[in-house]
């Protein structure tokens, strides 16, 4: 009987992989892509690149030693650009932190965790961030000045409540905050309180995105709440791009007219560049008024409660769409 | 001609033993090995075997493994057979959320009898490999990990260039696979380089609600 000689790239893939799974995500991708096309295929599964770790840490110390110079080289030349894509935690060490941060693009990351630095430096190296937080607590630590030198900011909030009763607004304005953007598709329900008084400490914005549903008691938003309450005190903003929802109860008075047209005239002084258009629905089975102000092209991710009064156009950036309406529809949304 | 190997001491053809009944099994070039009990619960392909065949005193074939892989195969199961059976480990973890990132993977604790067992076995003769596969095939967990640790253990901190050749891979071969004309940039490509700063949607974020 002739032998035939074995060899690792004879074993079977879920072999392969158990034996890639006695290695750090980060020696995977070190030592076995780039070797053939099937192992890189094995070694870029995402369960490999998903958690990546560049540095090593030594649990007795407590301490994380960086990576050699040239295996961080490799990553950051090689690995990193192929699959940064893939990476949705990242833990960096302090002297590498730049590199890798340069080396790609990482469009899902949503952990990055940075070792051997303090809190105030770390926070210094971002001047943009993209963030989702669950309530307004998280939201409110993080402008409570910590982040100073923030320039640009989107937060997508689960939720705009609080969670804690002894979280408070603090006055510190922030002043290099000049691209702001807002999304909640919650409703809601103490808008005064909670995103207003955040609102007002932007002094410089010079762009604000907001798209938001709001429980309204006695006022819904048009041009005119839109200006007193949030342009007045953003004299340098000149771009203004919202989806805003009000929602009043029929028991709440309102005392201005509720029309398009009115609605239209209030906007008449705002220069903005965007096209304005409203949406008014009375739900008389459930109680309630919908007014939905916008402007065109419509940038939120989110349209919610689609009535028979939807205006057409193209949504490109909506992900997310609901349909609500006591009369029947009369148009065939999902063909 | 099949040639019939002693498992243990104590073994010489006796059916019986102290230990439970004894099975025969029978590598691919035909030579038999009676083992007991204790190594029969090891391997979950051999335990199959003897649970669905009345095999009497007719040996299990075992077509992919030869006798010089499953002699010691047979010997490693018979030092092992009065260990304490592990806790299961659930290797589908690293999805776990909750999993920290710096726990030590789990490859630096081959006890040194399986050191010494592991090290008759080498990449150049390919017979790490077969004691790998066998111990695949044969569903014995405990040496299939001995085996993947060592193998993990010899990739560590080596460069992709030194795992090639410590391991004799081959390269594709020319214009195929990694070696295909913009192989490597035509998957970089498909990553987005650039964001929408006018979008206020979620997009790259997550999406909340998916949450």
């Amino acid at each position: 009987m002739n032998d035939i000689l074995v060899q690792l790239d004879d074993l079977p893939d879920e072999i392969l992989l158990y034996i890639f799974k006695k290695l750090y995500n980060d020696e995977v991708i070190y030592s076995l892509m780039g070797i053939n096309q099937r192992l890189n295929r094995i070694a870029k599964d995402t369960t490999s690149t998903r958690r990546l770790c560049l540095f090593e840490y030594c649990i007795v110390d407590d301490f994380a030693f960086p990576l050699s110079d040239s295996i961080l080289d490799r990553f950051c030349s090689k690995f990193l650009p192929e699959i940064g894509h893939q990476i949705e935690s990242l833990f960096l060490e302090r002297t590498s932190i730049e590199r890798v941060l340069r080396a790609t693009n990482y469009p899902y990351l949503n952990y990055l965790g940075l070792c051997n630095i303090n809190y105030k430096l770390a926070l210094s190296l971002f001047d943009e961030l993209h963030v989702c937080v669950s309530n307004m607590d998280e939201c409110l630590y993080m402008l409570d000045g910590r982040i100073d030198q923030l320039c640009v900011l989107y937060i997508i909030f689960k939720s705009i409540k609080f969670r804690s009763s002894n979280i408070e607004h603090t006055q510190k304005l922030l002043p290099n905050l000049r691209i702001f953007s807002l999304s909640c598709d919650e409703k809601i329900l103490e808008f005064d309180k909670s995103i207003m008084p955040l609102l007002h400490r932007m002094i410089n914005l010079e762009e604000l995105h907001l798209n938001i549903i709001v429980k309204c008691n006695d006022k819904y938003f048009d041009g005119d709440i839109l200006k007193k309450n949030i342009l007045i005190y953003m004299p340098r903003l000149h771009k203004f791009t919202f989806s805003i929802y009000s929602i009043i109860n029929h028991n709440d008075q309102i005392n201005l007219p509720l029309t398009k047209k009115y609605i239209r005239e209030t906007f008449k002084d705002l220069f903005f560049n965007n096209q304005i258009i409203s949406c008014i629905d009375h739900f008389q089975e459930e109680g309630f008024i919908q007014c939905h102000i916008y402007t065109y092209p419509y940038k939120s991710y989110f349209y919610s409660n689609i009535t028979n009064d939807f205006q057409d156009g193209l949504f490109l950036c909506v992900t997310k769409v609901s349909l609500f309406d006591e009369r029947p529809f009369e148009y065939e949304f999902f063909p | 001609m099949a040639t019939t190997a002693e498992a243990s001491n104590t073994t010489t053809g006796n059916t019986e033993t102290a230990t439970g009944k004894m099975i025969k099994i029978q590598s691919n070039d035909g030579q038999i090995f009676e083992v007991d009990q204790g190594v029969v619960e090891q391997s979950s392909t051999i335990k199959t075997l003897s649970d669905l065949m009345d095999v009497g005193d007719v040996p299990i074939p075992l077509p992919n493994v030869k006798a010089s892989i499953l002699g010691p195969i047979v010997d490693f199961c018979n030092h092992h057979k009065n260990d304490q059976k592990p806790e299961p480990i659930d290797e589908d973890d690293d999805d776990d959320p909750n999993k920290d990132i710096y726990e030590p993977k789990r490859s630096d604790d081959i006890c040194e009898w399986d050191l010494n067992f592991i090290k008759q076995f080498t990449v150049p003769e390919g017979t790490l490999f077969d004691i790998i596969m066998a111990a695949n095939y044969l569903g014995i967990k405990t040496l299939l990990a001995v085996g993947c640790k060592t193998i993990a253990n010899m990739v560590r901190g080596k460069s992709s260039t030194e795992v090639r050749e410590m391991f004799n891979i081959s390269y594709d071969p020319p214009g195929e696979g990694i070696n295909a004309p913009n192989a490597i940039e035509g998957q970089a490509g498909t990553v987005p380089t650039t964001q929408d700063a006018n979008a206020t949607g979620p997009s790259p974020q997550p999406d909340p609600m998916n949450q």
